[in-house]
């Protein structure tokens, strides 16, 4: 195992062990997670990326120190230039608005059929077949409504937790709507103090979804996600179609959701 | 109708794995609806409107799973609970091959995320897209379509040799990666011996030769006939010998190809100078080595051989081909003095050409090389002939003649009633892709033509392809034809019989 | 993935193509999943962008054009006599199916309808009187559309022939089309002899005044709600009406029985009506229509509002670009003949009932109607995955129209020529099929899909005409 990179928030210290899946271990920094994952899941704020990552199976801690990281008993050496930097300095470029339209298109190309991209495109409405997921739908629509023409906090509040899987839907378009938020459609972020509310609004005992949506209100994005938005701002076309590819691939529907949590934001801004 | 359900305390799933088990468990009999999510205050607000709420959920946490089924019986209800375990720890798509046929590659990609090889064979125009698509994401690309323009294969192969990938073809035939043979290809022995091929036809011969000599192919990389030209510049048959070079399975390296442009002649010559193994090549119609010399010789090498067994076999061959030749000879009338070869492999009639250029005079090819001289007209042969029956003008609008065999079957019979013909020289290529019973195709046509003519015939293929080579060789000896082990020696014997 | 690192993986293919060569991976056991590809539609790559651009705008036409086609309120409100009602009718004026034609290119069955009308009319004494008078150019030939009216087959309607009068009492639009003659020799399939005309003068004469009057009585008749039944009794209504032919003879019996005061003009019409399965085809076709005229003119929408068809050409006409027709040659439906008839005899397919398909009715609805679809040679998996597959290209559900066996989901309604130029799904239509030469009649049922061409003539066009704002 070799460490590709470490993200720009983890700091130094002793982790307990919380959880682990195929491609990623959990540890806990507080009330927030540091993942050590596979390379597939990619960079993050909290995220530290293993080459040959094996999931191992003991319960030790993590610990992180100032050039290496202690983990499953092996010590693996990391230099400054592999932190990974989570924040954005740029801004967008004159064809933004353009190249949003092509990432509309994709994200309903490549995204999964019960993603919440039926909110933009209504046909798409017809994937959810059971009562349990047309009820999810309804319900979705009704809070983003509320979001963007009625009571803000209020529908945050009513759309986090909804919908299935780790990090429910609803999270997922949350943190779409922050990371939208903080980019402000002109480069300038929008009061912090939104952020903040609309964080506390959505906050649950879900850890997984707090550590995401803590990440996003501070305008810290995990590496698919920023490779979109530089995409977006100043690439060609043809880098938005595959970062938004790269984006739809992350776990069932999570990255489309968050896609589309962005999308419908920037537009609406 | 009644609904039920439990909670479970602890469990992360993805979302991927509930998606699926939630449309599972709702597919059961006696079920209703069906939801498995985690217990948020929000998902509890909608299985209550969609009434799958249980008192007993208001338990539960954010991060407790629930499962809700709504079912026409108490026992419906239960059984499907029951059954929620098994299905949450299967994680294969096992519901994907009921599903509707994806239309794209994205839909592809959904249900075998981890793919790593495209193969193409949509009609030109739009498989360079597709292969780009591909490439995009990731996969190696075998492009079996022809027709794609020059300008997308040089895109293409240039984009795959920034990111490491292979790009085969277009109009690449056949290729065997990892043991498994792909599109036109044979079921060979996997060995030590790689291949990195230009000609289809001579890549499915070789590695047929090796493999019934009793050796075994690692890789047989095709790259389409265009790579070794000068626009391409050989870029992935440069490609796939350094992987070929790399690979530790791969002791020996057999290269296949027309001749190729002097500058990517120069250009392959310079990355074999860095190679240590022993690579074999057979550039057809370059010198008189044949495909067999060349597949043998990788043979003799693989196995730790001196390269001079092989000539001594041949030689030995050779003995026995004249012996065959003197008797068939014997056979035929004053005024049968031609010989007619019906091809279905482009590289065997090029090979047959460039053969008989050394023992006969007067040559003549629909696809000439060489000194062979061009038809005046395909339908009509004169002197000795060799056709490729795989030429556009045979093929539009009709399977290919590996797989179709009723055009040359017809030609055959008008070949063996031409007076001047003493032998019919044919190849029959087996594997996946082609015709599944050439035996029952071939057989009447020759025991026809044997009355007139000798009919000599080369079977490119192994015992392990479906059609079955030893099958094949009884049915047509038994019809009347003398089979060769290879395209080369049942050319030589031909030739020597006129 | 590396070359060398692919040599050391298992192989996992993605078969884009020829399925053989999946199926010889599957004999290998090797994991193998196969693309069904389809080419796109080959459109200038400037309109896409365009179209792309315009995305939002679009978007939010459609969902506009849609709300007034889900909300249209067709009722059957009367019958007149085409001159009196049809705007731009005049006496020497017939009208037929499909995008404009000329006499030259009119097929065989459109040339006989022509020719029967003028001896309806009176204009002419014989069939090739009729003829010369129609080469003349003293007839002006105009499409039904133009006229807000619609006919099936060859769909000639002239001024003397009494019309149903529709109107959309959510729009206040209104529609007009002429009634059902019935099966066999009959003006619809080009045919003119004595027989023909006779029954035209028997509808005009007796059927028209006892339903004009029973209709008087009854107010108004909703068709949306007739037609959603008859969703649920297996009609699809375009090419099995029986349904609703049934519940609209007993919705107007007992006004007939009650406003006619001669029995056996009654009993006529009763058992005219009673004895043509297809009645209900001429009030769903208008019905279709005036739903969706409201819905025309909606600047940016690329909700298809007219699909029709006079047997030589495939007209399309879309909401967001005015009145122009954009069309193609038709095609030959692939269709089951009666016994005697091939496929060489048959015409073109022709008629203004492609509107019912518009309208999410017709082959859009076939999954509601299996017994049709053995009619046309299918199965009833068939039925359903034709009607599945148009979900893919229309721009909304429907929110009366439903499909019992799809959980009662409302069916594809409002073809979006963006999606079937994006998705290469054409339109799917289930129709009579007409012989060529005039006057033999329906000689088979059938399914087709509408051509491509008018489609990408259509987008093209549109793609052109999109305006900011």
């Amino acid at each position: 195992m070799r460490l590709v990179s470490i993200g720009d928030q983890i700091e130094e210290g002793i982790y307990p062990f919380h959880s682990r899946f195929h491609r990623a271990v959990n540890f806990r920094q507080g009330d927030r997670l540091v993942s050590v994952v596979h390379e597939q899941i990619g960079d993050g704020p909290l995220n530290i990326v293993l080459r040959e990552f094996d999931a191992g199976e003991t319960q030790n801690a993590l610990e992180v120190g100032t050039d290496r990281i202690n983990f499953d008993g092996r010590t693996l050496p990391f230099a400054s230039q592999q932190r990974y930097c989570s924040v954005l300095n740029s801004h967008p470029g004159p064809h933004f608005r353009e190249k949003l339209v092509v990432f509309r298109k994709i994200l309903l190309k490549a995204s999964h059929p019960k993603s919440l991209t039926f909110l933009l495109d209504d046909s798409r409405i017809r994937n959810f077949s059971s009562g349990f997921e047309r009820a999810f739908a309804r319900q979705v629509k009704f809070c983003v409504d509320e979001i963007f023409h009625g009571d803000r906090l209020n529908g945050v509040r009513t759309l986090a937790g909804c919908g299935i899987g780790l990090t429910p839907s609803g999270d997922d378009f949350i943190a779409g709507y922050l990371i939208g938020l903080n980019l402000g459609g002109t480069g300038v972020p929008a009061s912090g103090q939104t952020a903040d509310e609309v964080f506390e609004a959505a906050r649950s005992d879900n850890i997984f979804s707090n550590t995401f949506l803590d990440l996003a209100r501070q305008g810290r994005l995990f590496g698919r996600m920023k490779n979109l938005i530089l995409a977006l701002m100043h690439d060609s076309e043809r880098a938005v179609q595959e970062m938004t590819n790269r984006l739809c691939a992350i776990g069932g529907s999570s990255g489309a959701d968050l896609g589309t949590g962005f999308y419908v934001t920037m537009c609406k801004l | 109708m009644i609904v039920t359900g439990q909670i479970r305390k602890g469990a992360y799933f993805d979302s991927v794995t509930l998606m699926r088990v939630g449309k599972e468990i709702g597919s059961l009999p006696g079920v209703i609806d069906a939801a498995i999510v985690m217990g948020t205050k929000a998902n509890k607000a909608i299985l209550n409107s969609s009434g799958l709420l249980r008192a007993q959920f208001s338990n539960a946490s954010d991060t407790d799973l629930l499962v809700a089924v709504k079912a026409k019986t108490e026992d419906a209800g239960q059984s499907a609970l029951a059954g929620v375990d098994a299905l949450l720890k299967k994680t294969a798509k096992t519901t994907a091959s009921t599903e509707v046929p994806s239309v794209n590659l994205r839909g592809a990609l959904d249900m075998l995320p981890d793919a790593n090889l495209a193969l193409i064979s949509i009609a030109g125009r739009y498989a360079g897209d597709e292969a780009m698509r591909a490439l995009e994401n990731g996969l190696h690309v075998m492009l079996f379509s022809d027709n794609v323009p020059l300008e997308k294969e040089i895109a293409l192969k240039k984009f795959a040799a920034k990111r490491g990938l292979l790009v085969m073809g277009p109009d690449c035939g056949t290729a065997i990666i990892n043991g498994v043979p792909l599109a036109f290809a044979n079921v060979v022995n996997r060995g030590n011996i790689g291949i990195v091929a230009a000609a289809g036809t001579g890549l499915q011969e070789v590695s047929c030769l090796i493999s019934n000599a009793g050796a075994g192919i690692s890789q047989a990389i095709g790259t389409g006939g265009r790579d070794v030209k000068k626009e391409v510049g050989g870029m992935m048959f440069i490609e796939a010998l350094k992987a070929l070079a790399k690979d530790e399975q791969t002791k020996v390296i057999l290269l296949v190809s027309k001749p190729p442009h002097p500058q990517v002649l120069n250009r392959i010559k310079k990355v074999l100078k860095s190679i240590r193994k022993p690579v074999v090549t057979m550039f057809i119609g370059a010198s008189d080595s044949t495909l067999e010399e060349a597949a043998l010789t990788a043979v003799a090498l693989s196995q730790r051989k001196k390269s001079d067994d092989v000539a001594k076999q041949l030689t030995a061959r050779n003995i026995e081909i004249q012996r065959i030749a003197k008797r068939e000879a014997g056979k035929r009338k004053n005024g049968q003095k031609y010989v007619r070869g019906l091809f279905s492999g482009g590289t065997f009639c090029a090979e047959a050409q460039i053969l008989f250029s050394q023992m006969l005079t007067g040559v003549y090819s629909n696809a000439p090389t060489g000194k062979a001289r061009q038809l005046k007209n395909s339908l009509k042969s004169q002197k000795n002939t060799v056709i490729d029956l795989g030429e556009d003008e045979f093929t539009v609008g009709r399977p290919h003649p590996m797989i179709d065999y009723s055009l040359r079957n017809k030609r055959i019979l008008e070949e063996a009633a031409d007076p001047e013909t003493a032998v019919i020289l044919l190849d029959v290529v087996l594997g996946y892709g082609s015709n599944p019973d050439p035996a029952s195709e071939l057989a009447c046509v020759i025991r026809q033509a044997r009355r007139n003519v000798s009919v000599v015939c080369s079977i490119t293929g192994t015992d392990k392809d479906p059609q079955n080579r030893s099958r094949v060789e009884a049915a047509l000896r038994k019809a009347g034809a003398i089979v060769m082990p290879s395209n080369a020696a049942a050319c030589k014997l031909a030739g020597s019989i006129i | 993935m590396s070359v060398n690192a692919l040599f050391q993986s298992e192989l996992k293919v993605v078969n884009i193509g020829l399925s053989a060569f999946k199926e010889a991976l599957d004999d290998a056991h090797v994991p193998a999943e196969q693309v069904n590809w389809k080419p796109p539609v080959d459109v200038d790559v400037r309109f896409l962008k365009r179209v792309a651009m315009f995305r939002p705008a679009i978007e939010k036409a459609n969902a506009q054009a849609m709300k007034i086609i889900l909300s249209g309120m067709p009722h059957l409100v009367g019958l007149e006599r085409a001159l009196d009602v049809i705007p731009g009718m005049t006496t020497d004026t017939l009208l037929h199916a499909g995008p404009p034609v000329t006499w030259d290119r009119m097929c065989g069955p459109m040339r006989g309808a022509m020719i029967g009308a003028l001896l309806y009319e009176r204009k002419a004494g014989t069939a090739e009187e009729a003829q010369q008078l129609a080469a003349s150019g003293a007839i002006k030939f105009s499409p039904c559309h133009e006229h807000a009216t619609v006919g099936p087959m060859a769909g000639v309607t002239s001024p003397s022939m009494p019309v149903f009068v529709l109107k959309n009492e959510a729009h206040g639009n209104l529609a007009y089309c002429s009634m059902n003659e019935g099966l066999g020799k009959v003006l619809r399939y080009g045919a003119y002899s004595e027989a023909v005309i006779q029954k035209l003068r028997w509808m005009e004469g007796t059927l028209y005044p006892v339903l004009k009057k029973a209709v008087a009585k009854l107010g108004k008749i909703d068709l949306k709600n007739i037609i959603a039944q008859a969703l649920h009794m297996g009609d699809e209504v375009h090419n099995r009406n029986r349904a609703a032919t049934s519940i609209f003879y007993r919705t107007i019996a007992p006004a007939i029985v009650t406003t006619c005061h001669d029995p056996s003009a009654a009993a006529a019409v009763l058992d005219f009506i009673n004895g043509n399965d297809h009645f209900f085809l001429n009030l769903s076709m208008p019905a279709s229509k005036v739903t969706l005229d409201a819905a025309r003119g909606v600047k940016n929408s690329s909700v298809a509002v007219v699909m029709a068809r006079n047997g030589t050409d495939f007209g399309v006409q879309l909401s967001g670009t005015g009145n122009e027709w954009f069309t193609g040659p038709a095609d030959v439906p692939d269709a089951l003949y009666f016994p005697g008839y091939t496929k060489a005899d048959a015409n073109p397919d022709i008629g203004d009932s492609a509107i019912t398909e518009t309208n999410g009715l017709g082959g859009f609805a076939i999954a509601a109607a299996p017994a049709i679809v053995q009619f046309v040679g299918g199965s009833s998996d068939d039925a359903i995955n034709y009607t599945r597959q148009m979900y893919e290209i229309t721009a909304a559900e429907n929110n009366v129209y439903q499909i019992p066996y799809l959980n009662f989901r409302g069916t594809p309604t409002g073809i979006d020529v963006i999606k079937v130029v994006e998705k290469n799904i054409l339109p799917f239509i289930d129709t009579g099929v007409a012989h060529k030469e005039p006057g033999v009649g329906q000689i088979g049922a059938g399914v087709l899909n509408a051509p491509l061409e008018p489609f990408k003539k259509a987008f093209e066009k549109f793609a052109k005409t999109l305006k900011k704002g």
